[in-house]
């Protein structure tokens, strides 16, 4: 059976020039982090002095009057925390897609996202909760690694099970991974949801886990974006070593192996880069779902499957995506502005049931 | 000395089905060697082992004498190309980049193609007849082309012998005899071939040596006029087999030829 990451009418391989949507990307990124250091539910802050207040940081120049300098700089820390969960979310799903040749897969349908979910509250559990934001103790200096850590742990194991599940020969059919990810999830939600129940008590650490299974880009400091940016750089890291190998995938494993690539190592690799974006992400904003998902799709659309395009498009398409919903329901809702995981899930959802449709001739089996 | 040998190969799937019984081959220069079986004979799979696909469990494959699994994988791709008989899904790229494929085991660190690579490329595209289909999708090429592109995506990676599994499947005639006429052709000097195939006529006409399997062994090995014979065939194909001989022009060159049919 094809898989549609591979025999998709669309994504025909000329597409738009990765160039134009690259260019494209970057100049609405770069309009949106601006105007979303600017706006904010404490108002507008001018251009200017959000300027100022992001080199003061940097110790360039003396930083702005409070409460503004510190405004400026929660704003600026959620801006570059939002960009960099965007771009690792979507680089895991890219990865994931590509290794599991079918374009359904992502780090949240696969349980990837919940696995890390799962590592990151065991870690909340044992450093014994963060304030109900999720911000970060900072007198417990081992906390984030250990929250990252874990969260990292709890992906690659749920990665791997997924993987030798629902392959088969080395080949991973739509029917076994959509199952497979359905059951994974819902004992990764169960194990969550007994995680909460048992720590009610403990409403410090309760609400932190709860408030966790939403996603929060509120409130995030310096550590959160050094976190997310780390993760994020070294998983990047790998896509010269991947992305010609993920293309020469399409044909079989063995066809690839026949050709030169060492499949193994291809595999090893972009799961376990995938895995610690998505754990990266998951640590600092909690579980995000369809970023993974959606942002790859598009991009496949408007320039074909090739990983060498695909993968670093998502860098820029993920924080356009998720900065942009996120800072268009800011705007116009307001006060009645959504967790950005619950946010995703709403526009991801109804997108998900929009591929398996498109797909469905091939999960009959469903 | 034979560019490839094996001896006394077996292979066994997981599940105990011995695909692959003791087999025994060597693979000269300039040869053709046609693999021929019934369904399930283990021809597709001593393919794969001969390209370092599957390790054997007992025996080695050998490459100018050196074990084929002491050589890194891709050192392994620069010896040997394998033709599958299918890819598992069609890649949605232009001929010219699939053949591209082909030079993955000779890119650098950065996995750059180099004006050198496309230089191979377009030589190979030209070799397999198909340089004028490198701007085309590859799913929007017939079934010979594709072939011709599959081929031209192994002859690109620059290696001494191809090995082709079942090349002329559900090709019509005429495209059944220009794929193996461009295969012979490419078994010159140093280069050489092994192609898995059901047509007992085109083995007749194109191979310089025939193996017969049978039950993952080899059950007759030598020139066509050795193996196509009722003699050699008959315990593997059954009776209902016809033996003729076709002159060639001018009849001095006779041929086997061998056609199916009940009486």
């Amino acid at each position: 059976m094809p898989s549609p990451a591979s025999s998709s009418k669309p994504g025909r391989a000329k597409g738009i020039s990765p160039v134009v949507v690259a260019a494209l990307l970057g100049t609405v990124l770069f309009v949106v982090a601006l105007l979303s250091v600017k706006v904010g539910s404490t108002g507008v802050r001018g251009l200017r002095q959000s300027f100022q207040g992001v080199l003061s940081l940097a110790g360039l120049t003396a930083p702005l009057e409070e409460p503004h300098q510190t405004i400026v700089a929660l704003r600026f820390y959620r801006v570059l925390v939002t960009i960099a969960v965007g771009a690792a979310l979507s680089l895991s799903g890219g990865l994931l897609q590509g290794v599991f040749r079918n374009s359904l897969a992502s780090p949240s349908i696969l349980g990837v996202s919940a696995g890390a979910s799962v590592g990151a509250s065991v870690a909340i559990l044992l450093v014994g909760g963060y304030a109900s934001t999720l911000v970060m103790e900072r007198t417990s200096g081992f906390a984030p690694l250990l929250v990252t850590g874990c969260g990292l742990a709890g992906a690659l194991i749920t990665a791997f099970l997924v993987m030798v599940l629902a392959s088969r020969g080395g080949r991973t059919s739509l029917t076994s991974l959509v199952l497979v990810g359905i059951a994974v999830n819902t004992f990764l939600a169960g194990l969550i949801a007994a995680i909460q129940s048992l720590t009610l008590p403990r409403i410090e650490v309760s609400r932190a886990i709860f408030a966790w299974t939403f996603g929060t880009l509120e409130d995030r400091s310096g550590e959160h974006a050094l976190l997310a940016w780390g993760a994020l750089l070294v998983s990047t890291a790998v896509i010269p070593f991947v992305a010609r190998e993920l293309d020469l995938f399409v044909g079989g494993e063995e066809d690839a192996a026949a050709l030169g690539v060492r499949t193994q190592r291809v595999k090893l690799l972009s799961v376990v880069a995938a895995s610690l974006a998505a754990a990266g992400a998951v640590s600092v904003a909690g579980q995000i779902s369809f970023v993974g998902l959606v942002v790859p799709h598009l991009l496949r659309l408007a320039v074909g499957p090739s990983h060498r395009r695909l993968l670093p498009l998502c860098l820029l398409g993920g924080p356009v995506f998720l900065l942009g919903a996120d800072y268009l329901q800011r705007t116009f809702l307001q006060e009645y502005t959504l967790q950005p995981g619950i946010l995703m899930s709403l526009l991801g959802g109804p997108f998900f049931l929009f591929l398996l449709v498109r797909y469905r001739h091939q999960v009959r089996g469903f | 000395m034979s560019l490839l040998s094996t001896s006394g190969v077996e292979f066994s799937y997981p599940g105990g089905v011995r695909a692959v019984n003791g087999v025994s081959l060597d693979v000269h220069a300039g040869e053709l060697l046609v693999v021929l079986g019934p369904n399930g004979s283990g021809k597709s799979t001593l393919l794969k082992l001969l390209g370092g696909l599957l390790m054997p469990d007992r025996g080695d494959v050998r490459w100018r004498g050196d074990p084929l699994s002491g050589f890194s994988i891709r050192e392994r791709a620069h010896k040997v190309a394998v033709v599958p008989q299918a890819l598992q899904a069609l890649p949605i790229v232009s001929v010219r980049r699939f053949v591209e494929g082909g030079r993955y085991s000779h890119l650098g660190f950065w996995r750059q193609i180099t004006p050198a690579d496309r230089e191979v490329v377009e030589r190979t595209l030209d070799q397999a007849d198909i340089a004028d289909l490198g701007e085309r999708m590859l799913d929007e090429l017939s079934g010979g082309q594709r072939q011709r592109a599959l081929i031209a995506r192994a002859l690109a990676q620059e290696s001494d012998l191809m090995l082709i599994d079942e090349p002329t499947n559900s090709l019509d005639p005429e495209h059944q005899i220009s794929v193996f006429q461009l295969i012979a052709e490419l078994c010159q000097g140093s280069h050489a071939a092994v192609v898995v195939t059901h047509d007992l006529n085109l083995a007749s006409q194109f191979a310089t040596k025939i193996a017969l399997l049978r039950d993952g062994q080899v059950a007759a090995y030598g020139t066509a006029d050795e193996v196509l014979s009722e003699a050699a065939l008959e315990p593997v194909y059954g009776s209902q087999l016809r033996y003729g001989r076709w002159e060639g022009p001018g009849g001095g060159d006779t041929r086997p030829f061998v056609i199916p049919w009940v009486d």
